[in-house]
């Protein structure tokens, strides 16, 4: 029984992540979207997220940011 | 200070070297600095102080340190919202009930659409539900994952013993039969990746929703005769495509009889049942003894000569002569206190739509290796019936040339097709009676076949496109 919940609660879980928009992931804040690539499973389901929360970091971490940047974007105090 | 700690402002923030230590732990070595600091704050149990006891916080503590003082905060205390019971699922070991409650109340925590909600992940961070909802579905995926481990490496244990089983059967014999036929076992066994010959009878009792109450020694006697009919056919096979090694035979006939000692042993007061493994047995070497007779050419180097093409009808032989692939789950059923005929009937043609689709899937790859060595299965005959071909001679490498056309043509969709369509009628003939539950590893088997031949038209499609362009 428990492991049917669990793989029912991935599936939806999954399928509501595989949809994010493109504009939900541009307004996700640094941390969040880096914490986000960070903790996600490796599964076929979630290629297409990662890579995308991957190209939203490369577009921001870019050296004029990491020289100006603020570091309470990334780290929390 | 070069190697921390590090300080926000004026003050060193235990939050922040956290988050530094993370990412230096990654990316290089730990920086001893901190990790001195970190120990201290961990030792005087800084964790519980309000701004550090949030889930992130508590998330890295968990990721970092595997110290049991804090395993122990986490999994007594601050259970009160999703992400602190996923943080605790992910710490929690050796305690599956704790476990089992943390992962019902989480599941049953998520929304409709699939979310969780947005939870504050640490003091001055609010937080998103997409960053929420990854981070709990990151610990349940790891739980699932750690599952299946465990589930496989019992399932290799069980596997083992049938295959140790199967060898203590021809262990005592004498030499050369005894290493020739070991060897032969070992080979079936170890390219059993699946466990679909040792196990299959063991996959059908854990789908069944009652129990059938078959000891682990049934199940291992019943994997021992899967893997004996294996053996035996296997050999037989190769004689009857002209391909045998008279040394092999003895070895072939001994696995015979050991296979239907073991299916005696098994259920060794069904008297029935064992009525029913002959009569299998013979429909099996009846429709071996129709194959020879019909769905042979001959071929002599270059040249092929084909007189009449076999009529398949509805492919019922093609699952008839393996259907002793399916005598482990059957003999399950013959056990099981629900099984009726009418439903014993159902998972019979269940099996049988499965082998069929199996052999189809097979003999999609296999049919230029067929032709060649005159055989006429059932693609290969599908593609000669698709080319109109008349009885007569022909050179055998022009043929093969027109025949890859045809099949990528017409024949390759077809047989893709009506294999998915036994699939098909395998899941509907399972249902029908509703024994099996809803997800279970003879439905994973379907899906696999049903996934492959999905795979296989959607290749074909890609390469039919390129050859347009």
């Amino acid at each position: 029984m428990a492991n049917n919940l669990l793989e029912h609660t991935l599936t939806q879980a999954f399928a509501a992540l595989h949809a994010v928009s493109e504009d939900e992931i541009q307004q996700l804040s640094l941390i969040d979207c880096t914490l986000t690539l960070s903790v996600l499973p490796d599964n076929n389901a979630l290629t297409g997220l990662r890579s995308r929360l991957a190209g939203r970091l490369w577009h921001q971490l870019n050296p004029r940011w990491i020289h100006g940047g603020d570091l309470g974007e990334v780290f929390l105090y | 200070m070069v190697g921390g700690p590090y300080y926000s402002g004026n003050t060193i923030e235990i939050a922040a070297n956290f988050q530094i230590a993370r990412f230096v732990q990654l990316v290089a070595k730990p920086l001893p600095n901190i990790d001195i600091l970190l120990d201290h704050s961990i030792a005087t149990k800084q964790y519980e102080s309000t701004e550090l006891a949030h889930p992130y916080i508590l998330f890295l503590l968990a990721t970092m340190y595997n110290r049991p003082e804090i395993m122990q905060y986490i999994a007594t205390h601050r259970l009160q919202t999703c992400l602190h019971r996923a943080i605790a699922l992910a710490v929690l070991k050796n305690k599956a009930v704790a476990q089992q409650r943390e992962l019902v109340a989480i599941c049953n925590e998520q929304q409709s659409t699939g979310w969780w909600k947005n939870e504050p992940l640490a003091e001055n961070w609010p937080g998103s539900q997409i960053a929420t909802t990854a981070l709990i579905v990151g610990i349940l995926a790891a739980q699932q994952q750690k599952r299946a481990n465990k589930s496989f490496s019992a399932l290799l244990r069980q596997h083992q013993a049938v295959a140790q089983k199967t060898k203590q059967l021809f262990d005592s014999r004498t030499e050369p039969l005894r290493s020739l036929a070991l060897a032969t076992v070992n080979k079936v066994c170890q390219a059993d990746k699946g466990f679909e010959i040792t196990l299959l009878a063991y996959f059908f009792g854990q789908a069944l929703k009652s129990s059938a109450h078959l000891t682990n020694k049934q199940y291992t006697l019943l994997g021992a005769a899967s893997v004996c009919g294996w053996v035996a056919y296997t050999i037989y096979d190769d004689f009857l495509d002209e391909e045998g090694t008279p040394v092999q035979l003895p070895i072939a006939n001994i696995a015979m009889r050991s296979s239907l000692d073991c299916f005696r042993s098994a259920l060794s007061e069904d008297n029935n049942f064992q009525r029913y493994v002959a009569h299998i047995f013979t429909e099996m070497d009846e429709a071996n003894a129709w194959e020879v007779h019909n769905c042979r050419f001959t071929v002599q180097t270059d040249t092929i000569i084909i007189i009449q093409l076999p009529k398949y009808g509805k492919c019922t032989v093609l699952a008839t002569r393996s259907f002793a692939h399916a005598l482990g789950p059957m003999a399950v059923l013959a056990h099981h206190t629900q099984s009726t005929a009418k439903k014993i009937r159902y998972i019979e043609a269940a099996f049988r739509h499965y082998l069929i689709a199996r052999q189809l899937s097979d003999d999609i790859y296999d049919w230029p290796d067929d032709i060649q060595a005159g055989s006429a299965s059932y693609v290969v005959t599908m593609i000669l019936r698709d080319m109109r071909l008349q009885p007569g001679t022909y050179t055998l490498s022009i043929l093969l040339t027109a025949m890859r056309k045809q099949f990528r043509h017409t024949t390759m969709i077809r047989t893709c097709e009506l294999a998915l369509n036994h699939v098909r009628a395998a899941r509907r003939s399972f249902a029908k009676y509703e024994l099996l539950q809803t997800s279970n590893s003879i439905y994973t088997f379907l899906d696999d076949l049903e996934l492959s031949l999905h795979y296989s038209l959607d290749q074909h499609t890609k390469a039919c496109a390129l050859v347009k362009t």
